[in-house]
């Protein structure tokens, strides 16, 4: 056992591509096996997600951590290991993607081996990019990721898939890309020996090039987050995704920009974090507002709830910009809770499109009282998706607002704002479905929630309710590492050296 | 005379083995197949092992050998010639069911082949102008004939024209960068053109760069950079796809060999005034290549443009340090020679009754009725964009890494920039094979034997390579040394 | 320019090679400018050494004749080849002859090849 537990991340990582060859190896006409199996496996990945939440103790320090020279000519190792900021979105990676397996188990009726294959080498490469501390090695999972979701996207998708799948793969790549080299300048920076993310942050970098390198990061993060003006691709991915799809992209993938920035860009550049924070909070806000004020006029569920996600990543980036302690808790907690809130909302939108096959607002309404216990766990997940005190997300974004006043008062406010506007869309979206008279015959004999789907989204609405009201056992685990994150960036900013130089 | 004829050992078996082919092929009934396959792959397996078992030398890319003679056996050349060898025994089954497809096996394929292949070992291992040019021309005599072996296509006949053409064009090119290079330091040998360009040249500098400008055009030809590839497309479309695996993959090998060899071996004294003209023609050769292949309907015209855009990346390599430079030059020509040959295989070896997969809707849904011959395809196109964990990211991260190193961020991010828009362009033909619907009947041939081996072979060594690059670093470490 | 080069021998060269296309290019000019294009039909016939032409300038031949001209070629230069080494043959001693027969060989093979393909059959 001890074995298991020195090497948990390997495991983590290591389980889903075991799996996903297991059900490649498994007889075409098998479907049932192949979809058990992946079940099996990422079910087995999400027992030990919960291993490693119990092995973690609140300390900043990295934990778990494994090291074994993977290019040592070039200074790449496999070095990998979780602390506060990647804990949480690893067990988040292996919460949903069972979830969102059993979500899609019979919506899903072409080519299942493939699907399953690909969600469980996905599953793989985001659990890799959250716990890689090797800069190569990080690179590496992070295209990993993008090559099962774009075959996701583009074979299982809707309508539109193919447009939206490589457009999902251009601007990712592009902004990787961009990550790449400025990789390689750091790389040479530091003398060429070692990728290594610990022996890359004390680099001393002049603040010039900082700028450049943390730019060129920022832009790859700010695609995958979205922040605003590079957010384009994220609707059409979005809508045309398969319901998995699109819950793992909105879960997790999202997550991996955000965290991007928490892990590389700010630590090894924070002299330029800094000074480009005001803007990226500024971006943040637009984002906010322009996500919800989309929104409002979206007549398709699912693009609606994309626009949500990106003014809910417009909060945590705000939190991430604001340098606080309490803001930078608040946009980790508030990514856990936006992965399973919005992840939740994607999973009720395939439901209602595998009854009716359309995702138009105005097609549906009166549901309420046709399926009462469906509606009542959407009514739930849409109230937690809006931060509604109770939920997960009010303590997520009121640590982001307290955490970011001090710093820009007139952002919060208009962040604010964007809560309000929040409640306006979700709550009229919500009335639209449920409520009112069954307008389309069709919709008055749909069927209730089916007990796999019960047990899809009970545990997502129980787990965002128990974070809205026992957040101190997830935040007590993330303030350590943060602590010492927010410390560096304002050493850096206060130091005379930090501006003379 | 004491002049050691070792080195020059595995291109002379090769070239006595295509001649045994040649009798063979002669003396066996027109209407059989050709039973030559067997001998060319025993000849360049002969080859391979006398590469490695002859003496090698380190250091010192441009001398002379000691015991006289204009070929060496160095660690560049060894690296190479093997390379060159391997590439030749892949693509020999590639070649035989090609032409069994559209029916005209016969021995000359084999012959040329492996005359081409006694050039290009030539190519690698000269250290001496005439013998340079000589080896180039075999390996382009050869390769014109076999663009145009598909004798009954005009296509066939018009690429081999064009290339032909362009071909002895930029041999005259070659030639005259060589004859002023010999009236500059008055010999052919590397190492003496190299000490009398280390010497203080006064007026000749002049002379010198303009040698140096033609030999780049020489090679520009023939590695396909832009602004000298306007035949390429035209030549990998026209030519039989098994021959344009063969000549994309292996004809840059052994140009991009010589052309380190050359550049940084005989000219490196100049080496401050070229890099900037070679990093403009990268810069160049990389958008248009990536570009151009937008554009394109016919996957081989596609995948030609694409060869181009990678020349380009090859080039920002050889900007840095020697032996920085070399070892990245040899791990992308590694990369980018399994996954090419695996791309113009696949669309080779899917030739059936004189027809072959020409759009991207001959081969929509192509992965239902041929999953392990579409996902090798779809490793190939992963690891042509640069995809973590295939050869062609580590080829990519290596040679943008030496550009890098020398202070030419601005080659690396135009090349990686330039892999992302290639990334639409290949991500085509996996969208046509993935998730398009399959066409309404089955035209094309099932793979099996050699030729489905040698792809199979091709897809997992991009895979080895990419996740397990360290032996390949230290191949290219090794071959290196000769530029310490 | 260093004494050391021998590349300035050559202007004198590259100076005769300047006369002599600017001669070409002034007569051809010259007669443009002077003389008054007069066109007659013998004066734009084919060339024949004084005879009316037979036929088109396009005539077609078989491509045979290329065939036997190539490997004439061949062989040719295979001759013109054997007799400086047979002159400095002794000097060359073992190594020559085993040299000159891997020559020979190689063509021997293309001979046959040529021969037993039809390339002779006329």
């Amino acid at each position: 056992m001890s074995y298991l537990e020195n090497n948990t991340l390997s495991l983590l990582i290591l389980l889903p591509v075991a799996g996903a060859l297991v059900v490649a190896l498994i007889p075409r006409e098998r479907e049932t096996l192949q979809k058990t199996a992946a079940l099996l496996f990422s079910g087995l990945v999400f027992w030990f997600a919960l291993g490693l939440i119990r092995g973690f103790t609140a300390s900043p320090a990295m934990q778990f951590v494994e090291r074994k020279a993977w290019i040592p000519a070039y200074g790449v190792s496999y070095h990998v290991g979780v602390d506060g900021l990647s804990l949480w979105l690893v067990a988040l990676t292996a919460l949903l993607t069972p979830l969102a397996l059993l979500a899609s188990w019979s919506s899903i009726d072409a080519r299942i081996k493939e699907f399953n294959v690909f969600m469980l080498l996905c599953e793989a490469g985001l659990i890799g990019v959250f716990c890689a501390l090797d800069l190569l090695l990080f690179y590496v999972f992070w295209e990993a990721t993008l090559i099962p979701m774009y075959f996701l996207i583009g074979i299982w998708g809707h309508e539109r898939r193919i447009y939206a799948a490589i457009k999902f793969f251009i601007f990712t790549m592009t902004g990787s890309v961009l990550m790449l080299v400025a990789l390689l300048v750091l790389y040479k920076a530091g003398g060429q020996s070692s990728f290594d993310l610990t022996s890359l942050q004390r680099v001393e970098i002049d603040p010039a090039l900082q700028m450049w390198l943390f730019a060129a990061f920022a832009l790859a993060f700010a695609v995958k987050v979205p922040l605003f003006p590079l957010h384009t691709w994220l609707p059409d991915a979005h809508v045309e995704a398969p319901t998995a799809g699109s819950v793992i992209l909105a879960g997790v993938l999202l997550k991996m920009g955000a965290y991007g920035f928490l892990r590389l860009a700010i630590p090894l550049f924070p002299h330029a974090a800094a000074r480009f924070a005001p803007w990226i909070g500024a971006l943040a806000v637009v984002g906010i507002i322009y996500g919800a004020l989309v929104c409002l006029v979206q007549t398709d569920l699912k693009k609606l709830i994309a626009y949500s996600s990106i003014a809910h990543m417009g909060f945590v980036m705000l939190g991430i910009a604001s340098f606080t302690t309490i803001g930078v808790v608040g946009a980790v907690y508030q990514m856990l809770n936006h992965g399973i809130a919005t992840g939740a909302l994607f999973i009720i939108a395939g439901m209602l499109h595998d009854r009716r096959d359309t995702r138009e607002i105005s097609e549906f309404g009166g549901l309420g009282g046709v399926m009462p216990w469906f509606s009542a766990l959407f009514l739930l997940v849409g109230l937690a998706s809006i931060a509604v005190p109770g939920f997960g997300g009010f303590v997520g974004e009121i640590l982001i607002l307290v955490g970011s006043w001090p710093k820009s008062p007139a952002l919060t406010i208009i962040a604010v704002l964007g809560i309000v506007l929040a409640a306006g869309y979700m709550l009229w979206m919500i009335e639209r479905v449920l409520h009112g008279p069954v307008k389309h015959a069709s919709n008055s004999c749909l069927r209730d929630l089916t007990a796999r789907e019960a047990f899809v989204l009970v545990p997502l609405v129980v787990l965002t309710i128990f974070m809205g009201v026992a957040s101190p056992l997830f935040t007590r685990k993330i303030t350590p590492t943060v602590n010492i994150l927010v410390h560096k960036v304002s050493m850096e900013t206060r130091s005379p050296s930090g501006d003379a130089r | 005379m004491t002049i050691d004829f070792r080195p020059a050992l595995p291109a002379l078996i090769v070239a006595l083995t295509g001649v045994v082919a040649l009798v063979i092929d002669a003396f066996t009934p027109r209407a059989g197949r050709s039973r030559t396959q067997s001998v060319c792959l025993t000849g360049l397996a002969a080859a391979l092992l006398v590469t490695f078992s002859l003496p090698v030398r380190i250091g010192c890319p441009a001398c002379s050998p000691l015991t006289g003679g204009s070929v060496v056996s160095d660690t560049w050349s060894v690296a190479l010639q093997a390379l060159v060898l391997v590439v030749g025994m892949l693509a020999l089954p590639l070649s035989t069911a090609y032409f069994r497809a559209i029916d005209q096996d016969r021995g000359e394929q084999n012959a040329l082949i492996m005359f081409a292949i006694a050039g290009m070992l030539g190519l690698v291992s000269s250290v001496e102008l005439i013998s340079l040019f000589i080896s180039l021309e075999i390996m382009s005599v050869a390769l014109y004939a076999l663009t145009g072996s598909r004798r009954a296509r005009s296509d066939s006949q018009e690429a081999a024209l064009k290339y032909f053409v362009t071909g002895a064009f930029s041999s005259a090119f070659f030639l005259y960068g060589v004859a002023w290079l010999y009236g500059v330091s008055g010999g052919t040998t590397f190492d003496r053109i190299a000490s009398t360009l280390a010497s203080p040249l006064g007026g000749n500098v002049g002379c010198a760069l303009l040698a140096s400008g033609f030999l780049l055009v020489g090679f520009g030809f023939k590695i396909a950079a832009v602004p000298f590839h306007s035949w390429a497309p035209d030549a990998y479309q026209g030519a039989p796809t098994s021959v344009t695996a063969f000549m994309s993959t292996a004809v840059k090998v052994a140009a991009f060999g010589a052309l380190t060899r050359v550049f940084h071996g005989a000219l490196f004294p100049l080496a401050d005034r070229w890099i900037p003209l070679l990093a403009a023609l990268a810069v160049l050769t990389m958008i248009v290549g990536n570009v151009s292949a937008l554009a394109q309907r016919d996957l081989k015209r596609m995948l030609a443009y694409s060869s181009v855009a990678h020349a380009g990346y090859v080039m920002t390599a050889l900007v840095s340090q020697p032996p920085q430079a070399a070892a990245a030059v040899f791990i992308y020509l590694v990369a980018y020679s399994v996954t090419n040959l695996g791309a113009f295989g696949v669309l080779a070896v899917l030739a059936k009754d004189g027809k072959e997969p020409l759009t991207l809707a001959d081969i929509s849904g192509m992965a239902r009725r041929r999953p392990f011959l579409s996902a090798a395809m779809a490793v190939f196109l992963v690891s042509l964009t640069g995809v973590p964990l295939t050869a062609g990211f580590i080829g990519k991260l290596r040679v943008f890494a030496a550009a890098i190193s020398a202070d030419h961020a601005v080659l690396a991010l135009v090349g990686l920039l330039m892999s992302a828009v290639s990334a639409y362009y290949y991500l085509r033909v996996v969208v046509a094979m993935y998730m398009e619907p399959p066409q309404d009947e089955d035209r094309w041939a099932n793979v099996t034997g050699a030729a489905g081996l040698v792809i199979a072979l091709c897809a997992l060594a991009v895979l080895m390579l990419g996740v397990f690059p360290e032996r390949l670093f230290a191949w290219a470490q090794t071959a290196a040394q000769t530029f310490r | 320019m260093t004494a050391s080069s021998p590349l300035p021998s050559y202007v004198p060269i590259l100076v005769l090679g300047a006369i002599a296309a600017g001669f070409a290019i002034l007569t051809i000019l010259f007669s443009h400018l002077i003389g008054r294009p007069r066109s007659t039909p013998a004066k734009s016939a084919t060339y024949e050494c004084g005879m009316p032409p037979v036929g088109t300038a396009h005539a077609r031949f078989p491509v045979k004749f290329y065939l036997v001209c190539v490997i004439f070629i061949l062989f040719d230069v295979d001759a013109a080849f054997l007799y400086p080494w047979a002159l400095v043959f002794r000097e060359l001693g073992i190594f020559g002859l085993i040299e000159m027969a891997l020559f020979v060989c190689i063509l021997g093979g293309g001979f046959a090849y040529a021969w037993k393909t039809g390339a002779l059959d006329w």
